[in-house]
């Protein structure tokens, strides 16, 4: 199996940027008042490169790509904020254009992909209409080229393309998901967690063919993981989320190599790991506070080791590491 | 010399499949073990690692005499489990507890984590009054639950995934089980729930001697906990041995590709890269040879395809079911 690594080099000086967030608040309206499942996010993705979002169970990772999509559910909204794709801000986007830009620009892997086909329709079918949606025009016999040349793509035997999706494996549907994702040859790709229902050989081969197609076909990509392994794998950039907010952002190396922000340590003090010296692990005490009546200092002060009086009472600032490497916390520089 | 308080001695086991509706799918047997034999000792962490499918929570199920083997014997102190009835089955259900993969599902809703962590106790009529409270309350603690008081009047849907999960072992560690089966439990969980975790269940052996089966996907949370671990694929061990062993020097190809799909930046730096899976199954699924034989690289065409390889002792304690276990192979590479 071919090994990919993710290349190119992150920071303001290489590639152009695709999609710029800035201040994007998200929230939902629930019976105990407004919830800011995402508060005050900017980050950008570039052409050709993959930005990781990773964080915990309701840490607003996928509130952010539902939003990008314009896909949030009925109480669901957008408060404050711009996402500009191509310059261009897709919050002013009505409904009708919206849809344009939907898959055939920006595509969508979700959560638990496997049950996103259509159990009555070959999957074939399934791909065929994907591109017929937004392309007419074309002919049977072009489409059919298409999806097999789609097929290939994700390595999937083209002998199975008139099969229903219950006769595939997990990793074979979760293929189809992304060949259906590519079928309009979309510039940016959000893939929510997308692997994580799968074993880790499966899992593994997906990974290793999505670094690969996105480095081919130079499509940029934001990835959403609780794992931070895969996130580490596969991305350029790392965006750290926790409670709402963006708390650490860089490339990886920077993120991983010299972690900032007492969450992004303690989250990788969390992971057991398979090399060098077996080491006690540091679990997070503590809770995530609530969206719904954020504290008004640091939101991860509580469970911190290094948190001083004043973390509690004021909002942290952004710190620049260097000009590619942020930190939302007053005290990452003292260790 | 350690001694067993668990074995497992050629277990079989196999469920009938219904079939699918149109009969796309006929109706079978499907075998879940094939002769499975082990042995956990006293006071020990024994990971069973494996993908979905393996067999590991049918194994983890059969301990807990939730269900019986097809063939063979689970022996717990060398006594037979699968004959218990009566009284001698309440008393093997107070030695041997489980916890599962889903703390959603596995507490009552309506029960406080009182109720639920007392209610072993009034079933096997464990203490009394204010005994019965304390011992209760101090298992909240230890289940780091802290201050028990706190916690004990609330309900399920209070808590956090991780909170049920510690309720969950405070149940099944009220009674002071001599063997616990531990059946995914931080699966569900995000990591830093999941390190708070491991380190109750560290804390239980180190303070209860209790001996735990610890089924898992994953090898490093196994390496983290577990003393020894068996690799099974398929309804067979593939290879046991320390945990340091099996992960830093696995035999069996299964193993050496299950240690190369893990992501390689950070928790897996440094490991080396065996490359014995192949890319495309080759033929021969039903041949009658080892399980791993059409992904198997290093497969021997022949010798591989008709005869399934046993788990043999390669030295004290390591055992590995391969014909060509390590860095040798009996193919020539191509995987013919």
């Amino acid at each position: 199996m071919k090994e990919t690594s993710a290349e190119g080099k992150s920071g303001s000086g290489a590639g152009e940027v695709l999609l710029e967030v800035e201040d994007l608040i998200v929230g939902y309206r629930t019976k105990r008042g407004f919830m800011r499942a995402v508060d005050g996010v900017s980050f950008h993705v570039k052409k050709g490169l993959s930005l990781g979002l990773v964080g915990e169970s309701g840490c607003g990772k996928t509130t952010v790509g539902m939003a990008l999509m314009g896909l949030l559910p009925p109480n669901g909204e957008v408060k404050a904020g711009r996402i500009l794709f191509k310059g261009e801000d897709l919050l002013k986007n009505t409904e009708e254009e919206m849809r344009r830009v939907r898959w055939k620009e920006i595509a969508m892997i979700f959560q638990a992909a496997m049950n996103a086909l259509n159990p009555v329709q070959r999957v074939e079918k399934q791909i065929a209409e994907a591109i017929l949606t937004h392309s007419p025009e074309l002919s049977g016999k072009k489409v059919l080229r298409q999806v097999e040349g789609l097929f290939q793509m994700v390595n999937l035997p083209l002998d199975r393309m008139r099969d229903y999706p219950h006769q595939y494996s997990g990793g074979m549907k979760q293929r189809a998901i992304i060949a259906m994702a590519l079928a309009c040859n979309p510039e940016l790709i959000i893939a929510d967690e997308p692997t994580t229902a799968l074993d880790v050989i499966v899992q593994h081969q997906i990974l290793e063919e999505t670094k690969a197609l996105q480095k081919d076909l130079g499509i940029s990509m934001i990835f959403i993981s609780h794992d931070i392994s895969i996130v580490a794998d596969v991305c350029h950039d790392i965006g750290v989320m926790y409670a709402g907010q963006l708390v650490e952002y860089g490339s990886r190396e920077e993120v991983f190599g010299d972690p900032r922000h007492y969450y992004t340590r303690a989250l990788l003090e969390s992971y057991p790991t398979l090399s060098g010296e077996k080491r006690d692990l540091v679990p997070i005490p503590g809770e995530t506070p609530s969206l719904v009546d954020p504290p008004s200092g640091c939101r991860f002060c509580d469970r911190c080791s290094a948190s001083v009086g004043e973390c509690s009472m004021e909002r942290p600032d952004w710190l620049e590491v260097s000009p590619t490497h942020r930190v939302l916390c007053g005290r990452c520089f003292s260790t | 010399m350690p001694e067993p308080i668990l074995n497992l001695k050629e277990v079989f086991k196999t469920y009938k499949s219904k079939g699918s509706l149109f009969g796309v799918r006929p109706a079978g047997l499907v075998k879940a073990l094939q002769g499975i034999n082990l042995e956990v000792m006293r006071g020990e962490i024994f990971g069973l690692v494996g993908e979905s499918g393996s067999g590991k929570t049918t194994v983890g199920r059969l301990i807990s005499n939730l269900e019986s083997p097809a063939a063979g014997s689970v022996l717990l102190d060398g006594e037979e489990i699968s004959n218990l009835h009566g009284r001698r089955l309440k008393a093997y259900r107070r030695r041997v507890q489980m916890i599962f993969q889903d703390p959603y599902q596995s507490l009552n809703p309506q029960l406080s984590i009182y109720e639920s962590v007392v209610e072993p106790l009034v079933i096997h009529r464990i203490a009394v009054g204010r005994e019965r409270m304390e011992r209760v309350l101090e298992m909240i603690q230890t289940s780091g639950l802290s201050p028990p008081e706190a916690f004990a009047n609330r309900y399920p849907h209070q808590l956090s995934g991780g909170q049920r999960q510690r309720v969950a072992i405070a149940r099944a560690m009220v009674l002071k089980p001599d063997f616990l089966v531990a059946d995914e439990p931080t699966s569900m969980l995000d990591a830093s729930y999941s390190a708070k975790i491991f380190n109750i269940i560290l804390e239980m052996r180190r303070r209860f001697g209790v001996a735990i089966l610890f089924i898992t996907h994953s090898l490093a949370a196994a390496r983290y906990l577990c003393d020894r671990i068996a690799v099974i694929y398929k309804g067979r061990l593939m290879e046991v041995g320390t945990a340091e062993e099996v992960i830093h020097s696995p035999l069996h190809p299964y193993s050496q590709a299950l240690i190369d799909a893990l992501p390689k930046f950070g928790v897996s730096e440094g490991i080396p890269r065996y490359d014995t899976l192949l890319e495309v199954e080759r033929d021969g699924a039903d041949a009658a040879g080892c399980p791993f034989f059409v992904r198997c690289r290093k497969a021997h065409r022949t010798k591989c395809s008709r005869e399934v390889p046993a788990l043999e002792a390669l030295k004290p304690g390591r055992y590995v079911a391969c014909f060509f276990p390590g860095n040798g192979g009996g193919g020539d590479g191509t995987g013919l």
